[in-house]
């Protein structure tokens, strides 16, 4: 995980690495792929590269870009924000000025959709254009309650953009200050829909000692105790899972050194993600179910780091 | 709203059951919570929760032998039972308080019967056991959650979607069932205004 400076600002700071992400989308009876990939080379975004300097693999089966893409794409953004009674004060007043950060960094044709969720979960603005809409949700919320980010999650990346096919990319981005504690559905379920997302997600957490997961009043249907006590380290560490979620979506998870340092990690998602390439191809191999990506670059410089794969 | 019949002895001490049983599922379930200057092990963990789950089971257990239909009683004791994960232990319970005429126990064991279905790969019960759940509450939030992820599961995307949607679509949507019935020790102390503030949001809903 990356951890967020004191002070870092809206310039758009990479630690090193280069990330590449991949959304696939599935026109009806066209099975075209894009991925959604961000290049960097020690603190900058590589915006220079050609179709030739990638390598893409799906499959296992090397792939023939039909395009690679780096103007600007209309973006559509699922802010999904915990407003659970641990934000209640100042920390609900910085989210606040985090999320309208993010706003502020869109551009007008981008839409956005707003959920946030205490122990219930509730879609504060559905998708729109009207950014101001947003705001006035967003300066509306105010906190209380217990934290059902799986819950909440799982709703925010089901819930997509109507438009989101036209020539439009998806990211969600999420902030919670601690774990789960009231959720229905288990991590599982919300890894396998992370899995299933044309998405990339984005999460925005606070420094923490990583507690183990708490059991408060969460249902408990499918945990299992092999895979929680295996004796070498605490079971179901929240920001292990918000590594997970993120990671197979090609996102990241962003750790701000407390509740009040929110507002950069917001303005540091959203440039980094306008700074990535859209890479299109028809998959060589038609087969129904999960298909592996890996991305490489050819000139090797810079490390390539990509989702996990895509269900067909 | 009726006045409510007084509590007959056997009936207040299998509140008082579930009310201690509350109390030991409380300890279980708070198992991990950061401490200052402490951190437990995994082994530690467990142990605070398979005590604190074991104990609240038997209230829940000398509360039903004292109040047979006291299906709230049957609800925790089958939410127990999944936690210990003794899951065929868990149907008689959840049978028990799945047809209670609170639509808060129902719902809740309709959940928990629907998800031990998945966990037994019973797709088809579970669906339509989390539909049922969702036709007796129907502002639930975990039903057309747990439904939808079932669908999921089953490559039914497009069937799963409209229950998510439908669900933050409603406005009115509130999931009292599920805070209050874990947080027994409030429903025991306010059952009976719990009870009648329920009847009255579900005439409402009805309406």
């Amino acid at each position: 995980m990356r951890r967020l400076a004191c002070g870092v600002i809206a310039a758009v700071v990479f630690a090193g690495a280069v990330t590449i992400a991949a959304q696939q989308r599935i026109r009806s009876g066209i099975s075209a792929v894009q991925l959604d990939v961000l290049v960097t080379d020690g603190n900058r975004a590589v915006r220079d590269l050609k179709a030739e300097d990638f390598e893409v693999l799906d499959y296992g089966a090397p792939q023939t870009l039909d395009s690679v893409r780096t103007e600007l794409m209309p973006v559509s953004l699922m802010l999904v924000l915990d407003t659970s009674a641990s934000l209640t004060g100042p920390p609900l007043e910085e989210l606040k000025r985090g999320a309208l950060a993010a706003l502020d960094s869109l551009d007008p044709q981008d839409t956005v959709a707003l959920l946030t969720f205490s122990h219930q979960v509730s879609l504060r603005q559905d998708w729109t254009h009207r950014h101001e809409d947003v705001e006035r949700a967003i300066r509306e919320a105010r906190a209380s309650g217990d934290t059902s980010l799986w819950d909440a999650l799982y709703a925010g990346i089901s819930h997509r953009d109507p438009v989101r096919y036209q020539d439009r990319r998806s990211l969600v981005v999420f902030f919670s200050d601690g774990a789960d504690s009231a959720s229905w559905l288990p991590e599982s379920a919300l890894l396998e829909r992370a899995r299933r997302t044309d998405a990339v997600i984005y999460g925005i957490t606070v420094r923490s000692d990583d507690s183990p997961a708490m059991l408060l009043n969460r249902s408990g249907v499918e945990l299992e105790k092999p895979a929680l006590f295996d004796g070498t380290r605490p079971f179901g560490t929240w920001t292990t899972t918000f590594e997970r979620i993120t990671g197979l979506t090609g996102g990241q998870l962003f750790e701000a050194p407390s509740r009040m340092r929110l507002v950069s990690a917001f303005e540091r998602i959203i440039g980094e993600f306008r700074t990535r390439y859209v890479l299109t191809y028809r998959p060589t191999v038609d087969v129904a179910g999960w298909h592996a990506v890996k991305v490489n670059l050819k000139n090797g410089k810079g490390q390539v780091r990509v989702r996990t794969g895509y269900m067909r | 709203m009726q006045a409510l019949l007084p509590l007959s002895k056997s009936q207040q001490a299998a509140m008082a059951a579930v009310s201690r049983g509350v109390e030991a599922e409380a300890q279980g379930n708070a198992a991990g919570q950061p401490q200052p200057g402490r951190r437990a092990s995994a082994r530690q963990i467990q142990e605070q929760q398979t005590n604190g789950w074991s104990r609240a089971a038997t209230e829940y257990e000398a509360a039903l032998s004292l109040e047979p239909g006291y299906r709230l009683a049957s609800l925790r004791l089958g939410r127990m039972r999944v936690l210990q994960g003794r899951f065929d232990d868990a149907l008689a319970p959840l049978e028990a308080a799945r047809d209670d005429s609170d639509p808060r126990v129902s719902y809740l064991a309709l959940l928990y019967l629907g998800s031990l279905s998945e966990r037994n790969r019973r797709f088809d019960d579970a669906e339509r056991v989390y539909r049922d759940a969702l036709r007796r509450y129907p502002r639930g939030q975990s039903a057309p959650l747990a439904l939808a992820n079932l669908l999921t599961r089953a490559g039914r995307e497009a069937e799963a979607l409209p229950f998510v949607k439908a669900m933050l679509g409603d406005e009115r949507r509130v999931e009292p069932l599920w805070t209050l019935a874990i947080r027994p020790m409030q429903d025991v102390r306010d059952y009976a205004q719990a009870l009648a503030e329920l009847v009255a949001e579900v005439e409402e809903s009805v309406e």
